[in-house]
């Protein structure tokens, strides 16, 4: 009976393995067997030579990668530091200001569910120099206009804020929803004890809530280390390289010069990259209960 | 019933053959009536890039299938979603678009991969002969689009100079002479904004896209300077210096804050408000910008050729053609629209309609109704022979790596338009960059 059941099992199981075998495990491989090699999609004649960790190689002596990845991991650190304490605190207010808490719950939901191509167009426009509705209103309180996405010290910055607007709404909800998640009972013992609200956020509400903030953390890193089109819209990775970020070199590499060895050995070189943030954040702050439970 | 079944499907069957039988020799009767119906029934699927080119088609494709009975279906596309499409496409073999269009700027690249269909046979026996213009198109706008085979693989739509466009009034009002050379525009541009006039005194393309190439390396050419010459990268050169340094400044100087960012639509849109000046790029801006629907300033330009230190013009080479895909399943058909999209017909309709006055095909110039229609522009028109003359490939970079070598240059010159790289900086980046290109090549 036992291995009727286990058979039956396989047997249920097999249609979930195929696919996974098939989008998930099979494209991964050939990513590491192109990122093996000199394959360019523009001259088929040449075809694809083996030419083992060349293209490895060469990412070390590229110094347009390794300042797309200083970049990157600006850009992440900044949009998911911003986004997770400006989240925290409107969590917080939402928690405590019950008034129109519906409504407030459907304006955060909308920014997310426009699309990321929508908003950065929208944004291009409201940024511009000459046209920009910010520019305009700078202008009528008879303010100097600024260059928002055509100065290099300030492009990266003008992109951030925009993830950070978009995003921020999901780390509110997910914060939320954690906070009303949480029992009374500590809220209540720490109120007769004569806690005041400082010490009862920073002893008791901030570790209860440490599980839904590094939940947002590691969702929030992930999406800001892949943020393409935000950037790609509005600036292009310009001027010059100012605003080139790890994903959009990727996709310079790999679909305007059609390079798809090099492309797939930047591919992989990130999944390991992500993978690894993504697992450092996990395994030392002990979250989903790997450390601690 | 269910022991009718078989008689009945087999009778159905019967019938639709008949049926199919009667409508093919209604076809081929037809068919053989007018040979442009020959393909009638046929749907074609053509890969457009945006732009006045691709307009022609949407407004007057249904002529096209009126007289041919072929159904078009386009796609368009900015240009590198374009050529990403035409590429994966040809990349699988799957003949998913029969028509293209190809930029003059790829054609190396798509020659070395083989993606294009040769037209030589198309033309020697299969030209409809009131559409075809092949032999009417002058040599040096063909030669662009032909192989080392010799073998042509494309007929252009679209060619194009590089001139200086710019306002008449502000600069009668300014008492400034119209400028000749790069050196004049640098003056002007200086004068202008010493006399605090309220536009931009010079707008131009300073993004870092490979789009934008085509304004730097024209600009250079007046001083006699290109980024390749033959294998060789001629980038870090005191001409190439000199050129940059003069452009690096008229865009940093005189042009607007977010230059460094500028593609040629914000541009364009930033000429056409009346918030700039002077604007050099290519000829096919002034149809545009002297268009009433679109322009706030259609009255009020000029337009100039420019010469440089070099002696030589200032170019903004462009030209678009169309092509068909070696994997389409309806060569021949797409060949018959190429010509209709090619003839002095359609050509009519685009300047009839205001669509654009620069044509490929000279016979245009000679129409009556041109001339009648294009004498408010005539500033411009008048030129257009001498504008196709000045145009001067040997500078152009025509190799399979052109969008790699331009990015390359490109984005360097972004840099120092934005002030976070000397010029010299730039052109010592770029050089290493695209000889790492031609090396790696």
């Amino acid at each position: 009976m036992a291995a009727t059941n286990k058979k039956l099992l396989l047997l249920l199981m097999l249609p979930a393995a195929l696919v996974f075998l098939g989008l998930g495990v099979y494209p991964t491989v050939e990513a590491i067997l192109i990122s093996l090699s000199k394959y360019e999609l523009t001259n088929p004649a040449a075809g694809r030579l083996f030419v083992g960790l060349a293209n490895y190689k060469s990412m070390l002596a590229d110094p347009r990668l390794w300042a797309a990845i200083v970049r990157a991991m600006w850009f992440m650190v900044v949009s998911v530091g911003v986004s997770l304490a400006l989240g925290l605190l409107l969590a917080l207010l939402l928690y405590r200001v019950r008034w129109c808490q519906g409504f407030f719950r459907i304006v955060f939901i909308v920014p997310m569910v426009t699309a990321p191509a929508v908003v950065s167009l929208n944004f291009k426009f409201m940024y511009n120099y000459d046209f920009g509705i910010i520019n305009r209103i700078l202008e009528v309180l008879h303010l100097p206009r600024f260059d928002f996405l055509g100065n290099p010290a300030v492009t990266m910055w003008s992109a951030i804020f925009v993830d950070i607007w978009q995003w921020t709404p999901l780390v509110v909800l997910v914060l939320l929803a954690g906070l009303e998640s949480l029992p009374k009972e500590p809220f209540e013992a720490a109120l007769i004890d004569g806690a005041n609200p400082r010490q009862i956020f920073l002893h008791i509400t901030l570790p209860m809530l440490k599980k839904f903030v590094l939940v947002a953390a590691v969702i929030r890193m992930m999406d800001a280390l892949k943020v393409y089109e935000t950037i790609q819209l509005m600036t292009a990775g310009g001027p010059g390289t100012a605003s080139e970020t790890l994903n959009l070199y990727i996709a310079r590499v790999g679909f305007t010069w059609f390079d798809m060895g090099y492309c797939s050995a930047l591919g992989i070189f990130t999944l390991y990259l992500i993978t690894l943030l993504a697992w450092l954040l996990v395994r030392r702050t002990g979250v989903f209960g790997t450390k601690g439970d | 019933m269910l022991r009718k079944l078989p008689a009945i499907l087999i009778t159905l069957l019967a019938l639709t053959a008949l049926l199919v039988g009667c409508g093919e020799k209604g076809k081929t009767q037809e068919n053989s009536a007018d040979p442009r119906k020959a393909f009638a029934g046929t749907t074609l699927k053509v890969l457009l890039k945006t732009g006045y080119e691709a307009e022609a088609i949407k407004q007057f494709v249904g002529d096209f299938e009126q007289a041919t009975g072929i159904k078009v279906e386009y796609e368009i596309y900015d240009e590198p979603t374009m050529r990403n499409k035409f590429i994966l496409d040809s990349t699988s073999q799957t003949g998913a678009y029969d028509v293209v269009a190809t930029q003059f700027w790829y054609m190396p690249e798509y020659l070395r991969a083989g993606w294009l269909e040769p037209l030589d046979s198309y033309i020697a026996e299969k030209s409809d002969a009131a559409w075809s213009s092949v032999r009417h198109i002058p040599q040096g706008l063909l030669a662009p689009y032909k192989g080392s085979d010799g073998k042509l693989y494309a007929l252009p739509v679209s060619a194009s100079g590089g001139v200086l466009i710019y306002r008449k009034d502000i600069f009668e009002q300014y008492k400034i002479p119209v400028p000749q050379t790069t050196e004049d525009v640098l003056a002007a541009a200086k004068s202008l904004k010493a006399a605090g006039v309220n536009v931009y005194p010079f707008v131009g393309r300073g993004d870092p896209s490979s789009a934008s190439f085509g304004t730097s390396a024209g600009w250079a050419w007046a001083y006699g300077a290109k980024v390749l010459d033959g294998e060789r990268v001629t980038i870090n050169t005191p001409e190439m210096k000199h050129a940059m340094g003069d452009f690096v400044q008229l865009l940093r100087q005189y042009g607007p804050p977010n230059q460094a960012v500028i593609g040629w639509d914000v541009m364009s849109e930033l000429f056409r408000q009346g918030k700039a000046a002077m604007n050099f790029d290519m000829s096919g801006f002034p149809s545009v910008y002297a268009n009433k629907e679109v322009s706030s300033v259609a009255d009020k330009i000029g337009v100039t050729l420019l010469k440089g230190p070099g002696g030589k013009y200032a170019q903004w080479m462009y030209s678009e053609g169309l092509g068909i895909s070696r994997y389409s399943k309806n060569k021949e058909a797409a060949w018959l629209f190429i010509q209709w999209r090619t003839s002095l017909d359609v050509a009519k309709k685009e300047f009839e309609a205001g669509v654009r006055y620069d044509f490929v095909d000279p016979r245009v110039y000679e129409v009556p109704e041109y001339k009648e229609k294009t004498k408010s522009i005539e500033f411009f028109t008048s030129q257009l022979p001498e504008i196709l003359a000045s145009v001067d490939a040997t500078y152009w970079p025509a190799i399979p790596e052109f969008e790699q070598v331009a990015q390359a240059f490109q984005k360097e010159i972004s840099a120092a338009i934005a002030g976070s790289k000397t010029v010299d900086q730039a052109l010592a980046i770029a050089q290493n960059e695209v000889e790492k290109i031609i090396t790696k090549k």
